[in-house]
């Protein structure tokens, strides 16, 4: 399967201070991005997340390593063919919604039509002349988002997006993250602190913690519950169990013969936490291994 | 090329719509007519003193603009991480540092261009016969305010705003001083100082040069070669500046 994002070995370590005080951000980061799926970037905060994507997108050098797209190009040659929703997005407030996108347009020669098209999938039609200094949080966003459709890239790069959005905001946004992938040949990489976020809208996952790798792949993997809870109403009246995946069928057999009237059996997920520590866990006992 | 006039206009615009360059265009605009005007003009040095205050306020505003400006131009872009969504579209880092300089080099003609206009006007409104309408003392200020603009942007590239700001005045007071120095230079015993002045003379861009106020005061020329000159100089120096400003920006993170 062709890739639109390889790295290798990326590590970041800042120097701040007067006297320079190490921060390693990432930690030999290796992993790719296969062509056509929407893959998620998981970590909790400060796990290094923003800072992968800004030495992918050539704001900042990594100390070691490098970050390439479409097989083996460096950022600066396919600009054209990423777009890129930064952190924080941030605007001249001066100027009106229409104003920017007209001078992110330019560099590409994108169509007047093209602008309102991206404007409509937004829903900035009615605030696009306005001033970027009277937007909200979730239009500055969306505003971004705007913008990185323009060129119709092959890769969309987007820094927690739905960070800090209402219910309403998310859901644009997640539509038109969907639709926007849908068209084939299409990627997007999304990072993300929230589980439930990215579980609604990504078919491949990549998971940091603390700057280092600790999982890429199928992220039915992870989401993929291992406990459920199981209702059961008895003559004696109702009882709740839980039952590990391995043991479910038993139960469920159990609850027939003994001619018991199931209510209700909910999947349990995981625990963002809880998630981390097992891949933690995993982690460590793989370093392990390599060592023995 | 079509990269950095998209840039520079999107610059442009933005720098027109700031407070700062208002009160830069009414204080200095204000000074040059209110001086002409208020100045009693039937006696010959009185009327110098009209046309020498005038210039000094378009100086002032300009010099003014240039400094705070620059010191905040390019600062605030990569302190409002507004640079993040710039830098990653299809235009290199050169190009940006380029149209920033490139847009406040429009800012600043168009200032200058509408100053003398403003000088020309209230000098023709009250009757100063004889003089001379000569653009080239607001030549001289524009250069002038451009070196001291790319001077303060590039200080900000790795300095606050606030020590880029005193530098860059430093580097004017300092910068009007070179003859003082070249005179301690040629007529001190102390070697010391000699030696001090003549550093300060190499690292430090002869403001002076553009000083062509009292030119037009006095209507005294120097032949033209001699501007032509002077202007070379200047522009060579906003283009080392320049040139290391943009080896320090292509080199930063913008984290
Ligand atoms: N400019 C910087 N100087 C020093 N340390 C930094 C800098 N930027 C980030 N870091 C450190 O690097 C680590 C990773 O930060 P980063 O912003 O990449 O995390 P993140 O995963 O994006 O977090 P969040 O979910 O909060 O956005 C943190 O420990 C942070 O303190
Ligand atoms: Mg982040």
């Amino acid at each position: 399967m062709s890739t639109v994002l390889e790295c290798s070995n990326v590590t970041k370590i800042f120097k701040t201070g007067f006297i320079p005080k190490p921060v390693k951000a990432l930690d030999k980061i290796s992993f790719t991005i296969p062509k056509g799926k929407v893959t998620g970037f998981l970590g909790p905060n400060g796990s290094g997340k923003s800072t992968f994507l800004k030495v992918a997108t050539e704001l900042i050098k990594p100390s070691e390593g490098k970050v390439t797209f479409f097989g083996g190009k460096n950022f600066y040659s396919v600009k054209k063919d990423i777009g890129f929703v930064p952190e924080k997005p941030a605007y001249p407030v001066a100027f009106s919604g229409l104003e920017i996108l007209k001078f992110h347009a330019a560099f590409t020669g994108v169509s007047k039509q093209r602008i309102d098209e991206v404007v409509d999938l937004v829903v900035l039609t009615d605030a696009i002349k306005r001033p970027v200094g009277t937007y909200s949080k979730g239009m500055q966003q969306r505003l971004s988002i705007a913008q990185a459709l323009l060129d119709e890239p092959q890769l969309l790069i987007l820094d927690e997006p739905l960070s800090g959005l209402d219910p309403d905001g998310r859901e644009i946004l997640i539509n038109v993250i969907k639709n926007y992938s849908e068209k084939p040949g299409r990627s997007v990489f999304l990072s993300s602190h929230l589980l439930e976020d990215l579980q609604r809208i990504c078919n491949n996952l990549v998971i940091i913690h603390e700057g280092r790798l600790l999982f890429t792949g199928d992220p039915e993997e992870v989401f993929n519950p291992n406990e459920f809870r199981l209702t059961i109403k008895k003559s004696d009246g109702i009882k709740k169990i839980r039952v590990n995946k391995d043991g479910l069928n038993t139960e469920l057999k159990k609850i027939i013969d003994n001619g018991d009237d199931l209510h209700e059996v909910v999947p349990q997920n995981k625990s963002i936490s809880s998630l981390y520590f097992d891949l933690m866990q995993n982690d460590k006992s793989k370093i392990e291994q390599k060592r023995g | 090329m079509s990269t950095i006039i998209n840039l520079s206009k999107f610059f442009f615009k933005d720098l027109i719509h700031r407070r700062i360059f208002v009160v830069a265009a009414v204080v200095g605009l204000a000074f040059i007519v209110l001086s002409m005007l208020l100045g009693p003009l039937s006696f010959n040095e009185e009327k110098r003193l009209a046309i020498n205050f005038s210039l000094a306020g378009s100086q002032i505003s300009l010099i003014f603009l240039a400094v705070l400006v620059g010191s905040s131009f390019l600062k605030s872009d990569i302190e409002s991480k507004a640079i993040h969504g710039i830098l990653t579209r299809p235009l290199s880092r050169p190009q940006y540092y380029v149209s920033k300089l490139a847009s406040f080099f429009m800012c600043l003609l168009l200032l200058s261009f509408l100053m003398w206009l403003a000088f020309l006007l209230t000098a023709l409104m009250v009757g100063f016969d004889g003089i001379s309408v000569s653009m080239l003392p607001f030549l001289g200020i524009f250069i002038e305010a451009l070196l001291l603009f790319s001077f303060a942007m590039f200080l900000s590239l790795f300095t606050s705003s606030f020590l880029a700001i005193g530098a860059s005045f430093s580097l004017f007071l300092v910068g009007h001083w070179i003859p003082t120095f070249e005179y301690l230079i040629r007529n001190s015993s102390q070697s010391v100082i000699k030696l001090i002045g003549t550093i300060i003379v190499w690292v430090v861009p002869n403001l002076e040069s553009f000083n062509w106020k009292s030119h037009l005061t006095y209507n005294e020329w120097l032949p033209v070669e001699t501007y032509a000159q002077f202007s070379a100089y200047g522009l060579i120096w906003v283009l080392c500046i320049t040139f290391f400003g943009i080896f320090i920006f292509t080199k930063q993170d913008f984290a």
